[in-house]
C-alpha cells in the first residue's frame, strides 16, 4: 500500500491531528467491508459490525503500523473480531441453510419471495460444513474465499503466523472436500499442497 | 467444480451496499469524529474551572452553584483550532459528511395552520439589527416583529406590538401564475420534489426556481447564487439539504473552513467561494455561507463587500404568532 497524501496510511496519521479525515476511509473501504459482513451474516447485522468496525479503528487508529501490508487487512481482521459476536446466529443460519435450503442471510437481500431459490445439494453440505469449522478457521478461509485476501493479509488480519494460515486453510479445504464426498460427489479436484496460494 | 470455486458461488449475490445503505454507520462514526474533535480541543492545554455563563445564564448558574470546565480559551468556545481552510480534496470530504449527517435528519413538515418562525439579524453599519417573523405554513398569515409603520400618521404606531396580517388561501391562485408567489408549503413541497442528484437537482433549481439568470453569469456563478437564496428558506427536506452540500461541493473553487464563527459569534464552518472581479450579479470578494458545525443547519451568510451580512439567529415552527420555539 502506497503512502501518498491520500493514501490509506497517510490518512490515518493525518487523521490523529484532523479526526474528521477519518471519514475518507470509510468512504474508500466501508463498501467492500459491508458486503463481506452481509455475505457472512446478513444486511441488517453487516451494519452494525460496518459502524463497529469503523468506530474501532478510528479509536485505536494511532496503533495503526504503516509497515502492515496495507488498512484493509487491518479493517478485515477488526471486522472478524466483530463478526464473531454473531457466532451463533451465523452458525444457526448455516444450519438451517443445510437442512432446509432455504438461506435466511441471503434472504436479507432477495426483496422477492419468488426469487429466493432452495439451494441444491452441493450448496447445503457445504453450508452444513461451514457451521461446523471453528471460528478461526472460519474466518481463515472466508477472508480467503469471499475477501480474496492473501496469505499475508490474513496473517495480519487475525494476527496469527503466515504458516499457520497455510495450515488451517489446507486443513479447512480437507475438510470441506470430505463433506462434499461423504454427500456422494465424486471429488474432482487433486489434493492441495501446502503453500498452495488457490 | 472444486471447494472452493463451490464456496465462492455461495452468496455471491451478496450487493455492495449504496450510499443510502451505509448512512447509518457513517454517521455513528461522523459523530464520534467531531466528538473526538470537539473532546480534543478540550483536552489542550490551559483548562481552568470557570462559574458557568457570565452573561445570560450567570445568575441562575451560580445561585444554584453549578460549576463547569470550559477550556480555557472559553470566549471562542470550541473555535480551539482557530479558521482551518480546507483543501479542495478535504472540503469535498467534508461537504458530503455534512450531506450524509443532514440526510439522516426527520423531514417532517408542518401543518397548514402551524407558523414558520424565524429571527434573523442583519448587520447594518456595524450594527446587529434583529427582526422576528412568522408565516403561516399555507400561506394564509404573517406577523412580524418589530412591525411596519403604516404609511401616514405613525403617531400611535407602536413597534413593539405584533403586527399579524390574515388572509384568504391563495395556494391555487399562487399555483396559476407561476412559482414567484407560493407559500412556504408549496415551496417546500416544490423542494420535496427535487431529484437528490446534485447535478440534476441544480438543473431543475434552474428551470423552475425563477430567480432568473443574468447574462454572462458563469453555471458555477449561478448555482453559488440560487443556493445562497434556497438556504434562505427555514424549512428545507432534508434529501435537498443533503443535495445543496453536496452542490457546493461541486461549485469550482467553494472551500470549507472549519473553526470560524458565524456573524453572531457562534462556532461554525464556513462555505465559501471568492470572486476576484465583480461577478454579472455583482458581486465580489469572499462570499461564505455559515453552518452549524454538528446538525449542519443554516446559520447566516457574509459577503465581503459588507452588503450582506446577515444571520439566522433562532428558528422553528409554532403554533402561533408571537410564538417563539
Amino acid at each position: 500500500m502506497t503512502d501518498l497524501a491520500g493514501g490509506d496510511a497517510g490518512l490515518i496519521a493525518a487523521s490523529l491531528e484532523d479526526p474528521e479525515r477519518f471519514a475518507v476511509l470509510f468512504d474508500r473501504h466501508a463498501p467492500v467491508i459491508h458486503r463481506y459482513v452481509a455475505r457472512r451474516l446478513g444486511r441488517d447485522a453487516a451494519d452494525d459490525v460496518t459502524a463497529e468496525t469503523f468506530l474501532t479503528v478510528f479509536r485505536i487508529r494511532a496503533r495503526f503500523d504503516p509497515a502492515r501490508a496495507g488498512v484493509r487487512p487491518w479493517l478485515f481482521g477488526i471486522a472478524a473480531k466483530q463478526i464473531g459476536r454473531y457466532r451463533r446466529q451465523e452458525v444457526r443460519a448455516l444450519k438451517l441453510l443445510a437442512r432446509t435450503g432455504c438461506d435466511p442471510v441471503a434472504d436479507s437481500w432477495t426483496d422477492s419471495a419468488d426469487d429466493r431459490l432452495v439451494a441444491e445439494a452441493a450448496v447445503r453440505t457445504l453450508a452444513g460444513a461451514l457451521a461446523r469449522l471453528s471460528a478461526g478457521d472460519r474466518h481463515v478461509l472466508l477472508l480467503f474465499a469471499w475477501a480474496d485476501l492473501g496469505y499475508q493479509e490474513i496473517a495480519e488480519a487475525l494476527d496469527i503466523p503466515v504458516g499457520t494460515v497455510r495450515s488451517r486453510l489446507n486443513r479447512v479445504r480437507r475438510k470441506l472436500r470430505t463433506a462434499a464426498g461423504t454427500a456422494g460427489r465424486p471429488l474432482i479436484e487433486a489434493p492441495v499442497h501446502e503453500g498452495d496460494p488457490a | 467444480m472444486n471447494e472452493l470455486s463451490e464456496l465462492r458461488r455461495l452468496r455471491t449475490d451478496a450487493p455492495l451496499p449504496d450510499a443510502g445503505r451505509l448512512a447509518v454507520p457513517r454517521a455513528r462514526l461522523a459523530a464520534a469524529l467531531r466528538q473526538e474533535t470537539r473532546g480534543g480541543r478540550a483536552a489542550r492545554p490551559g483548562r481552568r474551572m470557570v462559574l458557568l455563563g457570565a452573561a445570560t445564564a450567570g445568575t441562575l448558574a451560580v445561585a444554584a452553584g453549578i460549576v463547569a470546565t470550559l477550556p480555557g480559551d472559553s470566549t471562542s468556545a470550541s473555535a480551539g483550532k482557530g479558521p482551518q481552510v480546507l483543501s479542495a480534496g478535504a472540503s469535498a470530504d467534508a461537504l458530503e459528511l455534512a450531506a450524509a449527517t443532514v440526510e439522516r435528519h426527520g423531514g417532517s413538515e408542518p401543518g397548514p395552520k402551524q407558523w414558520v418562525y424565524d429571527k434573523s439579524t442583519v448587520v447594518v453599519g456595524g450594527k446587529p439589527q434583529s427582526s422576528e417573523e412568522w408565516t403561516r405554513w399555507h400561506g394564509t398569515g404573517h406577523a412580524s416583529l418589530p412591525g411596519i409603520p403604516p404609511a401616514g400618521d405613525v403617531s400611535d404606531f407602536d413597534p413593539d406590538e405584533l403586527q399579524v396580517w390574515y388572509g384568504p388561501n391563495q395556494e391555487a391562485k399562487w399555483r396559476k401564475e407561476g412559482y414567484d408567489d407560493r407559500s412556504q408549503r408549496q415551496f417546500y413541497r416544490f423542494l420535496a420534489t427535487l431529484p437528490s442528484d446534485p447535478d440534476r437537482m441544480m438543473q431543475r433549481i434552474r428551470q423552475e426556481h425563477a430567480i432568473g439568470g443574468i447574462k454572462g453569469e458563469t453555471r458555477a456563478q449561478r448555482d453559488w447564487r440560487e443556493i445562497d437564496v434556497l438556504y434562505r428558506s427555514v424549512l428545507i427536506p432534508p434529501n435537498v439539504q443533503a443535495g445543496l452540500f453536496r452542490a457546493l461541493a461541486k461549485i469550482p473553487g467553494a472551500r470549507v473552513t472549519t473553526g470560524v464563527k458565524d456573524p453572531l459569534g457562534r462556532a461554525a464552518i464556513g462555505v465559501s467561494v471568492t470572486y476576484a472581479g465583480k461577478t454579472p450579479a455583482g458581486w465580489q470578494g469572499k462570499q461564505e455561507i455559515f453552518f452549524d458545525p454538528e446538525s449542519y443547519a443554516y446559520l447566516g451568510q457574509t459577503r465581503d463587500d459588507g452588503e450582506m451580512v446577515s444571520a439566522r439567529a433562532a428558528w422553528g415552527v409554532v403554533n402561533g404568532p408571537g410564538a417563539r420555539p
